[in-house]
């Protein structure tokens, strides 16, 4: 429990939380230009009067892209929030899995 | 000017033109984020283990997010629901509206509710769908109509419910259609409008069917 955080680098909740709070807003999402491999927002889903519209196949391309770790700041203020009270989970899991 | 001098310069040309980094490229050394067009906060309900809890001590706020970054961040690093415990749920609702019907944002309004057999992970990705079509804002109308959706673990079955802000039929048939699509539904999968001036009516029945 009491281990040290090993600070490898790689982007952690809290740390992107800070660096959120330092860059600007993409202005229009439509017009943004997207390096190669990754697909720009679907114009299909472009509304008249909101201005911040993604499609499902956008807002996905993060999943694999983009990792955060969880670090012990963030699970304490937030993370622990979601409590799962002893001897109660996966109650819920699919009979078909391991 | 030196070699060095004209190669630094040229560092400076190329990396001046090319468009600001986004996390898809760059997770530690992005420089935009891509804005939600609204705040949403994820509630949680924690299953009671004993009678002395109410829903107040049950049902708490756990974060806020306003950008596709913060989403992801947050939905890598909590429970998926097929980790979560039997009466508990999932809320993500727009703003600061709280996830109950007695909240004026809702009071006026009323939830499509589906109930789904689904369990592991195929709940995972129906969750992750809905969220996705919820946030990026494409299930929705242009005046915006959702307020939330709640998924809730439940023994007889899990359950999904959209949170709507009226009851213009219109409106509420449009995102119905795009709900289902979203959850996979065929024909015979039926979702139903309930208004929450119903909530307290054991016997309501829903005023839409699709």
């Amino acid at each position: 429990e009491e281990e040290e955080e090993i600070d490898d680098g790689s982007m952690t909740v809290s740390k992107l939380l800070e660096r959120l709070k330092e860059v600007p807003p993409i202005d229009d999402i439509y017009s943004f230009k997207y390096p190669e491999g990754i697909e720009g927002p679907n114009p299909i889903y472009k509304k008249e009067n909101v201005k911040y519209t993604y499609g499902p196949t956008f807002i996905l391309q993060f999943k694999d892209r983009f990792k955060v770790k969880a670090d012990k700041a963030w699970i304490q203020s937030t993370g622990s929030k979601v409590v799962i009270p002893v001897g109660m989970n996966k109650s819920n899991k699919s009979s078909r899995e391991p | 000017m030196s070699v060095e001098e004209v190669s630094q310069k040229l560092e400076t040309v190329s990396v001046s033109d090319d468009t600001p980094k986004t996390v898809l490229t760059d997770s530690n050394n992005f420089e935009v984020k891509h804005p939600l067009n609204s705040k949403w906060t994820l509630w949680y309900t924690k299953p009671a283990v004993d009678k002395s809890e109410s829903w107040s001590d049950l049902l708490r706020p756990v974060t806020s997010f306003e950008t596709v970054e913060e989403f992801w961040a947050i939905i890598q690093n909590i429970p998926e629901p097929h980790e979560l415990p039997l009466k508990s749920d999932y809320h993500v609702f727009r703003g600061d509206i709280r996830p109950e019907w007695e909240d004026t944002a809702n009071s006026k309004g009323g939830k499509w509710s589906f109930q789904i057999r689904s369990k592991g992970s195929e709940i995972d990705e129906l969750w992750l769908r809905t969220l996705l079509a919820v946030i990026g804002e494409t299930i929705d109308e242009e005046e915006s109509e959702i307020n939330g959706v709640v998924l809730s673990i439940r023994k007889g079955g899990n359950k999904f419910a959209l949170w709507t802000k009226s009851e213009n039929e219109q409106a509420l048939r449009n995102i119905g259609a795009k709900f289902k699509q979203v959850l996979k539904l065929t024909e015979d999968g039926h979702l139903e409008f309930y208004p929450h001036s119903s909530a307290n009516n054991r016997n309501a029945q829903p005023t839409i069917t699709l």
